[in-house]
């Protein structure tokens, strides 16, 4: 019984040690139903992700291409009507069950920060199942690292009473809270508002830069990459095309579907040549 | 001259909710806005800033508790039903997300054809003619009008709810973070598509979006939102000169087009 | 397992719904497929058993029973689709209006809705038949009364849900009347929801039908009604229980074919059931 413990600090010991959370040959498929009965339909095919501590990886591509299903697929929580095919989880170099990894060696960040509380509980209430003195100062510590210590009624305030930028915040919190060394983000910035977005971003590269963390961000928008990630890896029709380091991937992209995608990213910030900020 | 559409030292309030009824919560207060024939004006704020609020009430499907929105001159309250059947078929609207503003149970046709009937005096045929060339005009295929908006991909979905805008050959169009959430390729198709048809017919755009990035690109002028208030507006061209803090937020907020800021 | 599990549910709904239809085409056609008068009196032929000529037999004036089901299937289920007919019509349209219009109309109709929602169907019923004598017309009116209210508050929550919609927002843009709205817009997303409640309610409804004429407060002597027939069996149950047995077994059939079809059309039409499932 003690033994058994022992082992599962010893475990957590590990796991929180990690450098290195690589996935491979991730694969997702739905299926369709004809008159000849189930056919499956592939939507995410061979997927390989690594994800390092200390670095931010971004996961980019166009709507469809299947960014959010291999994230959910490397985080085990696939939607219905999906179910993963292929691949494994090694962490550190060894084989590891996704659903034990998930709050423990990978934190996630979801979309929609408003779905993910419960309505019912104050945020300080999801922050801590605790509510003795340890708890609560390791919540401090969370909330002032993500810029809401600063109040002390936030962890009693209730998820309507906050906006999405604190929510998104807040999640953030909670995911520092399980000390895993890697963050999962999907689209983290997409429900709020250009300078919400601005300043989670800023977030995430604080801690990723203070705390160590490695990062997966996935997003659809390159200005979101070109501010934070390292590395990039582009999917088009549920397959990584390119892979490369963010700068080079700007200075000289390899892939069709990278050019497409930078194409449109520079053309909407082309400004006129004599842009005058007063 | 008359501008299309303007505002009045438009103000809106909502009661709060909850048991105890505080002090109206104030969204817009002493708006004053016009929108010129053929003109181009971005809207840009801050979420909750009132920006949807001032588009309903522009649009007429709210009052307004201040204040009044004019349409040629003419206040949208005095309107009679075929001033307010002119209005409609004159400023349109396209809704923030395409898939849940159409009827999962309606043909494309159908959804096309309901502002033709209610709006126009078309005949049924000339009706289906009209679907015909506004498909044609989002760059879609006239058998689109066969398939249900589940049959349709989400961009196919987008130019659908355009489609349906224009319809009416409307002198004004109003986009309600229409573009802002679509990934860059759509978002670039979506305007250049906008900017041929104000080429071609001369309809007047309002671009309500929080990315200053869409706004530069398309609209003549910026006029700024913050706290229910328009604090700041600035033309396009030469280039935006916007100093109140809540407009420099918003350009401070816009992400670099490339690493390391090139 | 899982799907063997549904595909049985589905068997048993296929199975209702062939029962179901049965007894909606008994009551269309009753009167041609009695293989007797329902009516005729052979006193000489009395407490028959199951035979060749009477299959369940006769009653005790020599009535054919089989003939006498048939034909009360028409009464009986008759009037329960007259009822549904005029409470789907009061709930559409008082829910329909109150959800619609909103404010002050609203509130009044649904304390209008309170008030019905409180009297229990027999109290309501034998008062009506107290005050207006007895007879199939008066139990059908109390049924409805103590009814529609329950429908028009489910639609009302329907159409306030329904209204929220963006789709909806878009055809008020589109220059729709409310009218236009309602039919196009709203309507098809009330309906079937509702076509399965007011399935599951034709055996509740049938029931009370049955009973109220059980009493003696509906149909009288001599018109064939399940219920008259289990009352006039009443005074031989002893002696002749199948007389009780051959009525008793068409309510409770009829009862659970209609309960069973509207769970399946629940199951089948319910979104959130929809979503779950997935693709």
């Amino acid at each position: 019984m003690s033994a058994k413990v022992l082992q599962g600090k010893v475990l957590q010991a590990e796991v929180l040690q990690a450098k290195i959370l690589r996935a491979e040959g991730l694969s997702v498929e739905t299926w369709r139903t004809t008159w000849r009965g189930r056919e499956p339909v592939p939507l995410v095919r061979g997927v390989d992700l690594d994800i390092r501590t200390g670095e931010v990886l971004a996961l980019v591509g166009a709507s469809g291409s299947g960014k959010s299903l291999a994230c959910a697929a490397l985080l085990d929580v696939l939607p219905p009507g999906t179910r993963r095919t292929g691949g494994r989880i090694l962490l550190d170099g060894a084989q590891a069950e996704p659903a034990a990894l998930r709050g423990r060696a990978v934190a996630s960040v979801l979309q929609a920060p408003r779905t993910a509380f419960n309505p019912l509980r104050t945020i300080g209430g999801h922050a801590t199942e605790d509510p003795g003195k340890p708890g609560r100062i390791a919540m401090a510590e969370a909330f002032a690292a993500v810029g809401l210590g600063d109040d002390p009624r936030v962890p009693d305030l209730y998820p309507f009473q906050m906006s999405g930028g604190m929510l998104q915040r807040a999640m953030i919190a909670l995911a520092l809270m399980s000390r895993a060394p890697f963050l999962v983000a999907d689209e983290p910035t997409t429900d709020l508002d250009l300078v919400a977005q601005a300043r989670i971003l800023d977030l995430l590269a604080g801690l990723v830069r203070a705390r160590g963390l490695g990062l997966l961000i996935v997003t659809h928008d390159l200005g979101v990459v070109a501010r934070l990630a390292d590395r990039v890896a582009v999917m088009e029709a549920g397959r990584i095309v390119e892979t490369a380091p963010a700068a080079s991937l700007f200075a000289t992209p390899r892939e069709p579907a990278t050019r497409a995608l930078l194409a449109a990213h520079r053309a909407l910030h082309a400004v006129p040549a004599a842009e005058a900020v007063a | 001259m008359t501008p299309l559409l303007a505002a009045r030292g438009l103000g809106k309030a909502y009661a709060r909710a909850g048991w105890r009824r505080g002090a109206p919560r104030t969204v817009l207060s002493g708006i004053d806005l016009a929108i010129g024939e053929g003109e181009c004006v971005a809207l840009i704020g801050r979420s909750g800033s009132g920006k949807s609020t001032l588009a309903r009430l522009l649009m007429g499907l709210e009052d307004p508790d201040g204040g009044a929105v004019l349409f040629r001159g003419a206040p949208l309250a005095g309107l009679d039903r075929g001033g307010a059947k002119i209005f409609r078929a004159a400023v349109q609207m396209v809704l923030q997300d395409p898939l849940s503003a159409v009827n999962p149970r309606h043909g494309v046709g159908r959804i096309l054809a309901e502002p033709l009937r209610h709006l126009t005096d078309l005949t049924a045929a000339a009706r289906q003619a009209r679907i015909s060339d506004v498909l044609d005009a989002v760059g879609l295929d006239p058998d689109a009008a066969d398939r249900l908006p589940g049959q349709l991909s989400g961009g196919q979905v987008q130019r659908i709810g355009l489609a349906r805008a224009l319809a009416t050959r409307p002198a004004l169009v109003i986009l309600d973070e229409a573009v802002s959430n679509l990934d860059a390729p759509r978002q670039v198709d979506l305007l250049d598509r906008l900017a041929s048809l104000r080429r071609q017919d001369g309809t007047a755009f309002l671009l309500i979006t929080h990315d200053i990035r869409l706004a530069r690109r398309f609209a003549d002028r910026v006029v700024v939102l913050s706290e229910g208030r328009i604090v700041d507006s600035s033309a396009c061209r030469p280039g935006l000169a916007l100093s109140h803090p809540a407009a420099r937020e918003l350009l401070d907020a816009v992400l670099p087009a490339a690493p390391g800021g090139l | 397992m899982i799907a063997a599990s549904s595909a049985n549910r589905s068997g048993s709904v296929a199975v209702a719904g062939a029962l179901a239809a049965g007894f909606v085409l008994l009551a269309l056609a009753g009167p041609l497929l009695a293989p007797h008068d329902p009516l005729a009196v052979d006193l000489a032929r009395r407490f028959e058993a199951p035979n060749l000529v009477h299959l369940l037999g006769t009653d005790h004036l020599g009535r054919d029973i089989l003939s006498r089901l048939i034909v009360g299937a028409r009464t009986t289920l008759g009037s329960v689709l007259v009822v549904l007919a005029l409470v789907l019509g009061l709930g559409l349209s008082v829910g329909g209006l109150a959800g619609m219009v909103g404010g002050r109309l609203d509130a009044g109709l649904m304390r209008l809705c309170d008030v019905f929602l409180t009297v229990p169907t027999f109290v309501l019923a034998l008062f009506m038949i107290g005050a207006l004598g007895t007879g199939l017309v008066n139990v059908v009116m109390a049924i409805v009364l103590s009814h529609w209210a329950w429908y028009a508050r489910i639609v009302r929550g329907l159409v306030l849900e329904l209204k929220t919609r963006d789709y909806v927002l878009a055809a008020r843009i589109a220059g729709a009347p409310p009218l236009a709205i309602f039919v196009e817009h709203v309507l098809p997303g009330v309906v079937p929801p509702l076509a399965a409640l007011a399935t599951l309610d034709i055996g509740h409804m049938a029931l009370h039908v049955a009973g109220l004429s059980f009493l003696g407060l509906g149909v009288q002597p001599p018109t064939p009604e399940w219920g008259v027939m289990i009352n006039d069996a009443r005074a031989f149950f002893w002696t002749r229980p199948l007389l009780v047995v051959w009525p008793g077994l068409a309510i409770a059939l009829a009862v659970l074919a209609f309960n069973r079809l509207g769970d399946g059309l629940r199951d089948r039409l319910d979104p959130t059931l929809i979503a779950e499932r997935g693709l």
